[in-house]
């Protein structure tokens, strides 16, 4: 998996099985909506991690768990994946 | 309005208590989501970009202000307070929980509503024109045609796996408000010495456009199922199911040519004709009689207004004549520059609802351009019906014009998107209200994808406008003199994208030679036709 990816940082991300949210991997919380907690992840480590999201996807936690791109500064560099974390960028009902 | 018989609402409650103990299942963890995976969407549910998305058919674009206030319940209870409605008469709930589907569905199923074949390679929700039995060019109403149908490929077992999506449109009038040229399966109702039906057979939009092509210039009332049975059944022995592009029904009719696919039909449906019971006329004016228009009595048919320039453009705009006098269509622009394209938040449904209630006979229809409409109203009740929709931000006067356009939900929602639409079509209401040049460009289709799925119908936009990513960027490709109507064509490319900043000046530059070179009354598909896309070329790209 490491060779098809570009960077060298990432986080894990997922959605969580019951409310369907967009989830993120944080080593002591599991796995949490904030991308602050998230584990950054280095090149190196990642077969130690996808070991971990094996296990909590076979315990039904979460659902299409991958590996998010970062870049040096370890923000997400995609804009898919910048509109999936901070949520719609289209005016919010409430202030309509 | 068609209601469930017993058998119907016997196949909906099962269906829910059958998904319900599979999701309980894929919760506990019995389930995998790989085994999960077929069977929600074999209910509608997707997961996308933020979360799971419901989706639910409304058949042929019909809905009761009873369900139109269970939609707006939904949306609020289980929700975040809007329902997105789609090209294809439904509505896509963007946040529903999994463990709150069940309740979700046993709501929608106290309403006659389901989410049923709305995903999965079956045939989907059957749609109309969305002015079916309102005019008087009207040859038949299409919708009886559209509840047999359904009734037909409901779980029909032959065609629940077949190799791809399938989509089917009726339409009952000589102009084509539902694209039937663009769906695997479009039929036209049409007069020779008796009523039957015109069938055309593999259209589509996607990664590859085709229009579909005729299969039968007459096919009678009595063997309409049969003929279509015919068809999917070639289709389902010869598509392809090895590689998911190509396995839609139009790569099957272009590759083996249209003479040699209606051999193979036509061949298949003497086979079948010999065997299958005929639809009997008994059973036809059965469905007939649920789709009978109401009692509508005519008592002032020129009524006087209070002298108002923006009831007076709505009016121009968003109203057609009913086959009734005395009567009015209303059409409920979803293209508010508030909104995006096609939503509707609780509260308006409510509104909605309410107003269906009071004027218009407790129906409302949805349009395949992502549009309510309201079918029976009195002349005289307008301006009173007006002000309500325009104090619930439902009066834009826009059907048909360029801020009117179709739009998927692009990055913002979807997970197979590349780039975002619905910021493109906010941001082309907004710069051309402000500019007041709508009303004088006269009617257009823009029409807006976020990918190369084409859900957006990009490619038969008069202008259509498709998001690509390019290392990462945003561009927008346009396409020039797509149109989904009768004469239907697919957009040709005029050049290299645009990025985001660069699209709507583009598009501006497009509407500025049209102006220029169009003559009196050309729509923008004529004047293409008659200048050919080099002028636009030369405003867009000539840098001398």
């Amino acid at each position: 998996m490491a060779k098809k990816l570009k960077a060298n940082m990432f986080v894990y991300s997922a959605n969580d099985l019951i409310s369907g949210n967009v989830v993120f991997y944080s080593e002591q919380k599991g796995w949490v909506r904030d991308f602050l907690f998230a584990r950054r992840i280095m090149k190196e480590e990642l077969e130690k991690f996808q070991e971990k999201v094996s296990m909590d996807l076979k315990q039904n936690n979460i659902i299409n768990p991958y590996l998010v791109e970062l870049d040096d500064n370890g923000e997400i560099s995609k804009l898919r994946e910048r509109i999936r974390f901070e949520g719609l960028n289209i005016k919010d009902y409430k202030d309509v | 309005m068609y209601r469930y018989d017993e058998f119907d609402n016997k196949l909906v409650i099962n269906r829910v208590k059958q998904f319900t103990k599979q999701i309980k299942r894929r919760i506990s963890g019995d389930l995998t989501e790989d085994e999960f995976k077929p069977l929600r969407l074999m209910n509608g549910l997707y997961l996308q970009l933020h979360a799971y998305m419901l989706r639910v058919a409304i058949p042929y674009g019909e809905l009761s202000s009873e369900q139109l206030k269970m939609l707006a319940y939904i949306s609020k209870k289980y929700d975040r307070g809007y329902g997105h409605f789609t090209t294809r008469q439904n509505i896509q709930f963007n946040w529903p929980k999994l463990i709150d589907i069940p309740k979700i569905l046993r709501n929608l199923a106290k309403v006659e509503m389901h989410a049923i074949q709305t995903s999965g390679n079956c045939i989907r929700n059957v749609t109309a024109d969305h002015l079916a039995g309102l005019l008087p060019e009207e040859i038949e109403d299409p919708r009886p045609w559209c509840e047999i149908i359904r009734k037909w490929s409901t779980f029909h077992p032959e065609f629940s796996f077949l190799p791809r999506k399938f989509k089917i449109a009726v339409i009952g009038c000589n102009e084509d408000r539902a694209g039937i040229l663009v769906h695997d399966i479009g039929i036209r109702i049409i007069k020779r010495k008796e009523i039957g039906f015109q069938i055309f057979v593999g259209g589509g939009q996607g990664r590859s456009p085709f229009i579909a092509k005729k299969i039968s210039d007459f096919v009678s009332k009595k063997n309409l199922l049969i003929y279509l049975e015919a068809i999917l059944n070639i289709y389902n022995s010869l598509g392809r199911r090895d590689n998911i592009y190509k396995a839609r029904i139009k790569i099957l009719v272009n590759e083996l040519g249209i003479e040699y696919f209606k051999k193979l039909v036509e061949d298949r449906f003497k086979f079948l004709k010999e065997k299958k019971a005929i639809l009997k006329g008994i059973e036809i004016d059965k469905i007939k009689d649920y789709f009978k228009l109401p009692s509508l009595k005519v008592d002032n048919i020129s009524p006087k207004f209070p002298k108002n320039p923006n009831f007076e453009k709505w009016l121009k705009f968003n109203t057609l004549n009913h086959k009734i006098e005395g009567y009015k269509i209303v059409l409920v622009s979803l293209k508010s520059k508030d909104y995006p394209p096609g939503d509707m938040d609780y509260k308006q449904m409510i509104s909605l609802a309410e107003i269906a209630e009071k004027y218009s006979f407790g129906e409302i229809r949805v349009t395949h351009e992502q549009n309510l409409v309201l079918p029976h109203v009195k002349s005289i009740e307008l301006f009173e019906i007006w002000k309500i929709l325009d104090s619930n931000k439902l009066a834009t006067p826009n059907i048909g014009l360029l801020t009117d356009s179709i739009c998927c939900p692009g990055m913002d929602y979807c997970a197979l998107a590349t780039a975002r639409s619905i910021p493109i079509a906010q941001k082309i209401t907004n710069f051309f209200e402000a500019k007041k040049k709508q009303d004088e460009i006269g009617p257009l289709k823009i029409k807006i994808s976020g990918c190369i799925n084409a859900c957006g119908h990009h490619h038969v936009g008069n202008i259509g406008i498709l998001g690509l990513d390019k290392n990462g960027q945003e561009f927008y490709q346009i396409t020039l003199g797509g149109s989904s109507k009768e004469n239907a064509s697919i957009g040709k490319i005029i050049g290299s994208s645009f990025s985001s900043s660069e699209i709507i000046p583009a598009i501006d530059k497009i509407l500025d030679v049209y102006l220029e070179k169009r003559k009196k009354n050309q729509t923008f598909i004529q004047t293409l036709e008659q200048i050919g896309l080099k002028p636009f070329q030369e405003a867009l790209y000539d840098n001398n």
